[in-house]
């Protein structure tokens, strides 16, 4: 989209040269044909690092933008972010796009849907009332168990198993709200790439990223009802038991095992090779590895054990 | 139908006129054409400003009726109100219904299923796997992801998102229990009205009303793993975070926000701009509004970290 019409879009007065903006991305990844926006005065310093094209700012943080981005000066550069999000919204389903390719092998039901553009490997099982969007990918020996909704744009590896009526790549919760109380939807308008050897329940949620990606690495077992919130990075062989959930932009290393019910807050990093016992809530990151917590708020699970030995106590 | 035979399918006697009864209700909404029921002698008032003119009372409720009434007489009202509510139930597809009316530059898959009687707005997108179920009616440019289940008379507005996955309408969980610990399906007879601009994540569940509706009100963003049991009200503008449950018949004023793994008992009435923290467990209504607040037992958030200081020190 044309840098001038994005100006149109976002109401801002701009009459310098215009080119072509192909997405919008984060401070840190965008390069020279993205913007990106700042909404919060603690990404000051990204902003001076910032590769983007483009940036939406307010007027008390044009200034850090640097020479080689253009600033688009806005009010309320959340709000207009979310604004600007739908125009760079694919459609759902896109009829100009090749017919669906399927590999040696592999079984689809006739009653599972696969949308144009997508592809999947060989041998791979598609079972009923499956939904597989635009651009989609399975890689080899791969089973989708029924009523499973991937949608477009996401990648599945080699040798996963996907059990019923799970949904990978529905959107990010993200919203914008103005004065008034209301909130404008953010279009996440990224993926979700599952990597190879990954198992994930029935009924579990994988949302897509909004701008990037969503990543489970190879070897990761995830079991029924888990959310795995947008942008998140799951390390490999990690281990999310039924019911737990991840906010959104968590990373976790290698090997962590979330217990059942447990969740952590948003925008976190989890040290590899840590165990959060069932019900943990962790609302800070965790730098140190082979840990084991327990609770919440969170403790080392040693501590939590001698805690509710003394609560017990208190009513004897 | 008769009252008559309401009376013989329960098996018991009726005094009074022979009204004709189209649906049953609680005594204080209930309208001259419904069946009301009254379990116990503290609704004895609220029986006798009721505007129906059949009821399903204790005997001991027989004096407060209002005058002319026809009423059955149960032992246990409880069991008998469970059982009348089957004669009322209606078949989840019916055939004598008119065709679905479709609107102007719909996309409706090949793989979804639309029942009869349905009406759909312009614009609207339904998508492989989606069942929209008799009577249902969804306004303009509104989207519903693959393997929706919409279940009949339920109604949503225009600019929703339905995410994958998502089971609209499903029997709220009501049962009379017998005295042999037998549990007796009361039928839910309501429905589920969602207004415009309102977005539900993947693999949310928000059962039908057991009589009237239960409703999701303007502009109120669910996250994934939602559920919102029978008969609640949801205010305009709420936010809630993945993992949350509300239980039956809870008002929740506009603008309220409810993070990951909270969760409501029934019959509360929240007031508006409540926020509640991750994990919140909330049993009691809250009248005042623009609190924050934690933990279960629910307290106010700065009351809840103060305490979580002093657990922990319990240790030391």
């Amino acid at each position: 989209m044309d840098l001038k019409e994005i100006a149109k879009i976002l109401k801002c007065d701009y009459s310098g040269e215009s080119f072509n903006i192909t997405k919008m991305n984060t401070l840190k990844d965008a390069t020279k044909s993205e913007i990106s926006f700042v909404a919060n005065s603690k990404y000051i310093k990204e902003i001076q690092n910032s590769n983007a094209g483009a940036i939406i700012v307010d007027k008390a943080t044009k200034e850090f933008v640097p020479k080689g981005s253009i600033a688009m000066v806005v009010e309320n550069p959340y709000w207009e972010m979310a604004t600007l999000s739908k125009y760079f919204a694919p459609p759902i389903e896109d009829e100009t796009l090749a017919e669906p390719k399927i590999g040696k092998g592999s079984v689809v039901s006739s009653k599972a849907e696969i949308a144009k553009g997508a592809v999947i490997g060989e041998n791979c099982t598609i079972m009923a009332h499956v939904y597989i969007g635009a651009n989609a990918q399975i890689g080899d020996n791969t089973i989708v168990y029924p009523s499973v909704s991937i949608y477009r744009d996401c990648k599945v590896g080699n040798d996963c198993i996907i059990h019923a009526n799970s949904t990978i790549g529905s959107d990010g919760f993200g919203f914008a709200t103005n004065k008034m109380g209301e909130h404008k939807k953010i279009y996440q308008n990224g993926n979700v790439v599952i990597e190879d050897d990954v198992e994930i329940g029935s009924s579990t949620t994988i949302d897509r990223a909004v701008f990037g990606t969503t990543l489970i690495k190879n070897g990761v077992r995830i079991d029924n009802l888990v959310q795995v919130g947008h942008n998140c990075i799951i390390g490999e062989y990690s281990v999310l038991v039924a019911q737990s959930g991840i906010s959104g932009s968590t990373t976790m290393g290698r090997s962590v095992v979330m217990g059942g019910q447990s969740a952590t807050a948003g925008h976190l990093s989890i040290a590899p090779f840590t165990t959060m016992a069932a019900r943990s809530g962790v609302t800070k990151s965790i730098s140190q590895s082979g840990l084991t917590f327990a609770g919440f708020p969170l403790m080392e699970h040693r501590v939590w054990l001698k805690l509710q030995g003394k609560i017990a106590r208190l009513i004897k | 139908m008769l009252f008559s035979n309401v009376a013989a399918h329960l098996k018991l006697d009726f005094v009074g006129k022979d009204l004709e009864i189209d649906s049953m209700n609680e005594l204080s909404l209930s309208l001259p054409s419904q069946l009301a029921f009254a379990l116990h002698k503290k609704y004895s008032c609220e029986l006798k400003s009721s505007k129906a003119k059949a009821f399903l009372i204790t005997s001991s409720l027989i004096e407060h009726l209002p005058e002319d009434s026809s009423y059955i007489v149960s032992e246990d009202v409880s069991i008998s109100m469970a059982e009348a509510t089957k004669l009322f139930h209606k078949s989840p597809i019916e055939s004598n219904l008119p065709e679905a009316v479709i609107g102007k530059e719909c996309y409706i898959d090949a793989m979804a299923k639309i029942e009869s009687g349905v009406v759909i707005g312009s614009n609207v997108t339904i998508m492989a796997g989606a069942y929209i179920g008799t009577n249902v009616v969804i306004k303009d440019n509104t989207l519903i992801y693959p393997n929706v289940t919409i279940y009949r008379d339920t109604m949503i507005g225009s600019g929703c998102i339905i995410h994958a996955g998502s089971v609209i309408g499903a029997d709220g969980f009501g049962f009379s229990h017998t005295k042999e610990g037998k549990h007796i399906k009361i039928y839910q007879n309501g429905n589920v009205i969602i207004e415009d601009d309102v977005e539900i994540g993947a693999n949310c569940a928000i059962d039908r009303a057991i009589f009237n509706s239960t409703i999701i009100r303007r502009g109120t963003k669910l996250d994934n793993f939602i559920h919102i049991a029978h008969n609640c009200d949801i205010g305009e503008n709420s936010i809630f975070v993945a993992q949350t449950g509300v239980g039956g018949s809870t008002k929740l004023g506009h603008n309220c926000v409810v993070s990951g793994q909270s969760a409501f008992s029934d019959h509360l009435s929240i007031a508006p701009f409540s926020t509640f923290t991750a994990r919140s467990g909330v049993t009691k209504s809250i009248t005042d509004s623009g609190g924050v607040y934690s933990g279960f037992p629910l307290m106010n958030h700065r009351d809840w970290k103060r305490l979580q200081i002093r657990i922990a020190k319990l240790d030391q």
